[in-house]
């Protein structure tokens, strides 16, 4: 009798937030933000000759994401749009290969509506960066929930630009080396509450 | 009343947790292969023969550049030019010089004629440029090309014995990496002209006054040129 009467009120504070915890991962269902890559999920850049080395290149059909975006509505949240940023993953302060490194600024990327997303703001081609850098931007105060089928964006990627064509320098002088890079993409809700 | 506090504090902590924005990420890994290009073309003047028959070209040589005032006007020609490019998309150094420490007769091996009699300068007809004459290298940001021989593609330097570095990157953020647009060379051959340069001088006697005279012969050699990595 004893021991129930001790352990009775923490078995109910316990079952008080289990409940909380469960209710909250079927709340995701209903308050999401989806960023779904549809191609492009890996992306070469292959430098094989003079001209490209020189000109640098642009990949404009890189990547084709998805956007989902549902109002939880949740008292105090209204949501009204998103952010699309992009980061070097990790902050990783270089492109890295096998011996040498190249900036990060070698590589740019952009943002563009494909479908669905026509009122959206295109910050267009960005450096790679450690920091995010926003690419896309959308407001709808009349929210509609956005589906990745019907709210597409295209990334566009290029890498070695001369500065005169708007880059920041071609690939001229760089040692010959593999180079990698993770780019992270992360989807922002916006508007009152977020 | 300790367990009431908790819990309340426990239900607000649950309400701030539906509060957060829900995000979401995706990571696109991104590769940049970067394929070493080095090419050395020529494409023209790949052979360089010099006639002497008259006195007029023993007195004063024989030179591809009309402005020469040394050289013979009657035999000079643009027929004594070797043009080349180089493509690189990386850095380079171009080595050049002879096979052998002098030229060697065709009809008797065992006579000789003196590199140092055979000279060239360069011009730079791309669109990489070369450091300032006089200066040291990497002085000039925007100059690419150095030359230590031709004291930047200034003045005449003598033919010399392999390996000597003709052309190299002025270690400037310009690099002389590039394509044949970017650096495309003209090597203005003379002879027998006794040009001084500072660097590098030809042989300041005219063949005509040499002693002893050069024998009459057919006088060859290699020049090598090696395109490198700088």
């Amino acid at each position: 009798m004893f021991i129930f009467r001790y352990f009775f009120p923490k078995i109910t504070i316990a079952s008080v937030l289990i409940w909380l915890s469960t209710s909250d991962v079927f709340s995701q269902e209903w308050n999401y933000a989806r960023l779904n890559v549809l191609y492009g999920s890996n992306l070469p850049f292959n430098f094989s000759n003079m001209a490209k080395i020189k000109k640098g290149i642009e990949v404009q059909t890189g990547t084709r994401f998805g956007v989902s975006l549902a109002d939880s509505s949740r008292v105090g949240h209204v949501l009204q749009g998103f952010v699309l940023y992009f980061r070097a993953f990790n902050n990783q302060a270089n492109i890295k290969g096998d011996v040498n490194v190249l900036p990060l600024n070698k590589i740019r990327v952009k943002a563009e509506n494909v479908t669905g997303l026509e009122s959206g703001y295109s910050y267009g081609y960005q450096d790679l960066s450690t920091d995010w850098l926003p690419l896309f931007s959308y407001t709808n105060t009349n929210w509609v929930d956005l589906n990745w089928a019907n709210n597409q964006l295209n990334i566009s990627y290029e890498c070695g630009k001369p500065v005169s064509e708007g880059g920041n320098g071609s690939l001229l002088g760089e040692e010959p080396d593999f180079y990698n890079i993770e780019i992270e993409f992360e989807l922002v809700p916006t508007g009152p509450g977020f | 009343m300790k367990k009431i506090s908790l819990a309340a504090v426990m239900l607000i902590c649950g309400f701030s947790a539906f509060s957060q924005a829900v995000k979401d990420r995706n990571v696109i890994p991104v590769a940049v292969s970067l394929n070493q290009v080095l090419r050395m073309t020529v494409t023209n003047g790949g052979n360089i023969e010099f006639v002497f028959n008259t006195i007029e070209d023993y007195k004063n040589g024989i030179s591809s550049e009309a402005v020469s005032g040394a050289a013979n006007p009657a035999t000079s020609g643009s027929m004594y030019k070797t043009d080349f490019t180089v493509s690189s998309s990386t850095r380079w150094a171009l080595t050049y010089g002879t096979e052998e420490p002098s030229f060697l007769g065709t009809d008797n091996p065992n006579t000789a004629f003196a590199l140092d009699n055979v000279g060239f300068t360069i011009s730079n007809t791309g669109l990489n440029s070369f450091e300032g004459a006089a200066l040291a290298k990497g002085t000039t940001a925007g100059a690419s090309l150095f030359s230590t021989p031709t004291k930047n593609a200034t003045e005449v330097a003598a033919l010399q014995t392999y390996p000597v570095k003709l052309i190299e990157d002025n270690n400037t953020v310009n690099a002389n990496a590039g394509d044949a647009a970017d650096n495309s060379f003209t090597l203005n051959w003379r002879c027998g002209t006794a040009e001084q340069g500072a660097v590098v001088p030809m042989n300041a006697v005219k063949i005509i006054d040499q002693n002893p005279s050069p024998a009459p012969d057919r006088y060859v050699v290699n020049v090598l040129f090696d395109l490198a990595i700088d």
